[in-house]
Formats: structure tokens, C-alpha cells, sequence
């Protein structure tokens, strides 16, 4: 069973500016497996949709709310999410300075 | 042999050297180029080229004071807690100069060749500034949409960009008056000889407790919920719905209205109950 909510996480990717294709290969960069760009439509369906493992869907929408947390803590200035490398570096910039401040693993988006 | 001719055997020889030249009697104009404005003195020895007025004349005058204030002495240094400190100048602690003390009978004193290599660099190689350092400086001036320049203790210009301001007092940051107290943290600039230094971080030293108002301004980025808004004063603010769920339909150029508050969980001032005032044509 998965505890995700796919639509949301489509919708997110979607409200961002971020493909599906680019996602896919974010969670690779990421080492995070069995979720190519297929596998992540697959799941996308809104019929007939295959959900990904619990623990790859966790990780998932973990790495997600990680990229919105740092779409937020960059404003006002934009966060180009239209190329993975790019996302996937800045991720690192932004964890590295999560750590900086003490902040390490708390990844809050704002409601 | 015709005038062109000598200017270009005279440029096989042109050097930029920064020395005094004392000009006596014996000194005479041996070339004048007139159409650029040019014109070579020598006395038989020593040779050097007057240059008028234009690009050239102020870029050379730029790099020549450039280098001589990289060779001036380092400024005030301050330390500085994390965020919203307030802050205590310390001065630098500069090594005491190596005295010669001559005794009757002593040997004769020994030079270090590794302490005079030191002196040497020390004096030539321009002070590079620690990035983790914060010093104390003053805003001078706007310098375009996006940029302010700041004064340091040693009159030394700083170029700060707005997206390296992580303390404004309300969200404003261009828009401070002329004085406003400030501290940060250094790099040397080599993009531009006119300032010496830019700002790789800087925060506003905030009196008092912090006022939330209001403002209007222009969309310059958006995504659904949240975005940027460049207000009427210049500054760029971040601006989002109460939520992610409540989403606006704005464009690039809208006109908005909004109240500006502090958020705790982002830790700084962004624009929230947006009022769209007009679209985009």
C-alpha cells in the first residue's frame, strides 16, 4: 500500500515547473531506484495506476518536499527546477548549509 | 621614415610602469600624434607617454589607483554571531615588525631568508580579506536597480547585490537611506577595479523591534503560490498565498497589493493577503 498521494506530488511537479522526465532522472541522481520517468507515469495514472514500492514512494516525496523547502528558502529569488543536474546541485549547496545552520534534516515547507 | 612608422617601433618598447618620473629641462617632445591625441617626452634615457583625456586615459588611472589601494592597510574586522547579532569591533591583531637589537659583543645579526621572502610578499601581494569575517560598513550610494554600494572604516568601496542583503530591516534592502549601518563579509573584486571589494553577505544592522506594512509592487516571478514581487521602492520581496492549496492566477507585471509580515518558519519578511490591483495587459 502506498502512502503517498500521487495526484499532489503531479500537481506540485506541475505548479513548480518541473517535468517528469526531469524528476525521474533528479531521483537517480539522488540514488533512489525503481522510479524512472515510465514507472513514475505508471503511478501518475488516474486509471489503472501502478504505485511504486512504500519505501521508494517515501523516498520520493521526501527528496520533493526537500526541493519545494529550498524553492522557499531561496525566495524571492527563483529556483530553476527545468534541469535536474542544476536541482540536483543545488540540493547539495542547500543541505550543506541545512547543516550550516543547525537545521540538518528538517525539511518544513511552509503551509 | 614617417611618423607612423616611428609610433610603432616606439610600441614594441611600450611598458606600463608605475614610478615617478622626475622631468627636467632636458625633456622635449620627440613624437605628437595628434589624431589620437598623444604624445611621446623623452630626454635621451628615459621615455614616457602623455595621454589625453578618454577610455584609456580613465582606465589606467582606475588600475593604477586600484593597485595602490590593495596595498593600503586592512580594515576594522568584527565578529559576528549567527543572524540578528549585534556586534563588537575587535581590531586585528598585526604581527610586531622583527627588531634588530645590537648587543656589544654579539655576533653579527643573522637575516632569515624565509622572514625577508614573508616581508616581501606581505607587502606586495594585496590583503585578501577573510571569508567568515564581518566588517563594519556604511551605505553609500545606490548603484543601479539591483545593487548599493557600501563604504568600509578605511573608505574602501564595497559592491553589494541585493540577493547577498540576508538582514532587511521590513524586506527593504536597495531602498536604505545614505549612513544606514550595516556589516560584511568580504571577497576582493576583480570584475571591477572601481570598488575594491564585494559583498559575498550582507545584513542590515536593525534598531528597535521590526515594523509589518504595506506595499505595493510588481510581480516579477510566480509559481502558483508564491513568488516575487519588486516593490515600488525597488526592493524584491517574497510574497505567497496563506497557503499551498490556495492558489492565485497571477503573470509576470501584475500589480499587487500586500501586507508585509515576518515569517517565523522562513525567517524573513515576505508579502502575504495579496490583492491583485491590475493585470498585465
Amino acid at each position: 500500500m502506498s502512502n503517498i498521494d500521487y495526484q499532489k506530488l503531479l500537481a506540485g511537479l506541475e505548479l513548480r515547473g518541473m517535468s517528469v522526465e526531469q524528476f525521474a532522472a533528479l531521483a537517480a541522481l539522488a540514488g533512489i531506484r525503481f522510479c524512472s520517468k515510465a514507472r513514475l507515469n505508471e503511478s501518475f495514472r488516474e486509471k489503472n495506476a501502478k504505485p511504486l514500492r512504500p519505501d521508494v514512494a517515501a523516498e520520493i516525496w521526501r527528496l520533493w518536499q526537500e526541493v519545494e523547502a529550498m524553492c522557499y528558502e531561496a525566495l524571492p529569488w527563483p529556483v530553476d527546477l527545468s534541469n535536474a543536474k542544476r536541482v540536483d546541485t543545488s540540493l547539495q549547496i542547500y543541505r550543506g548549509l541545512a547543516v550550516l545552520k543547525g537545521k540538518d534534516g528538517k525539511h518544513e515547507v511552509p503551509s | 621614415m614617417s611618423l607612423e612608422f616611428k609610433w610603432e617601433q616606439f610600441n614594441k618598447y611600450r611598458r606600463r610602469v608605475y614610478e615617478p618620473v622626475e622631468v627636467g629641462d632636458d625633456f622635449h617632445v620627440v613624437l605628437n600624434d595628434r589624431s589620437k591625441r598623444r604624445q611621446l617626452v623623452s630626454n635621451g634615457r628615459v621615455a614616457f607617454e602623455i595621454i589625453s583625456r578618454g577610455k584609456l586615459y580613465d582606465r589606467l588611472l582606475s588600475e593604477y589607483e586600484f593597485e595602490r589601494r590593495l596595498k593600503k592597510e586592512p580594515v576594522t574586522s568584527v565578529a559576528v554571531e549567527p543572524l540578528r547579532q549585534t556586534v563588537a569591533p575587535k581590531e586585528i591583531v598585526k604581527p610586531e615588525p622583527v627588531k634588530q637589537v645590537v648587543v656589544a659583543d654579539a655576533p653579527p645579526p643573522v637575516f632569515d631568508e624565509q622572514v625577508e621572502a614573508e616581508q616581501f610578499f606581505e607587502a606586495v601581494e594585496p590583503w585578501v580579506p577573510d571569508p567568515n569575517d564581518f566588517f563594519d560598513c556604511t551605505l553609500a550610494s545606490r548603484l543601479g536597480p539591483v545593487a548599493i554600494i557600501g563604504e568600509l572604516s578605511n573608505q574602501q568601496l564595497v559592491w553589494i547585490h541585493e540577493r547577498d542583503i540576508t538582514v532587511r530591516p521590513s524586506g527593504h534592502s536597495v531602498c536604505l537611506p545614505k549612513g544606514t549601518k550595516t556589516v560584511v563579509r568580504l571577497a576582493l573584486n576583480t570584475k571591477n577595479p572601481r570598488f575594491s571589494f564585494r559583498a559575498l553577505e550582507c545584513q542590515v544592522m536593525v534598531d528597535g523591534e521590526q515594523k509589518e506594512s504595506h506595499a505595493t509592487g510588481e510581480i516579477t516571478y510566480w509559481t502558483g503560490s508564491l513568488g516575487s514581487v519588486r516593490m515600488d521602492c525597488g526592493c524584491t520581496i517574497a510574497v505567497g498565498t496563506a497557503s499551498r492549496d490556495d492558489q492565485l492566477d497571477l503573470n509576470i507585471r501584475d500589480r499587487v497589493e500586500f501586507d508585509i509580515v515576518f515569517s517565523e518558519k522562513l525567517q524573513k519578511f515576505v508579502g502575504r493577503d495579496i490583492t491583485v490591483l491590475g493585470t498585465k495587459e
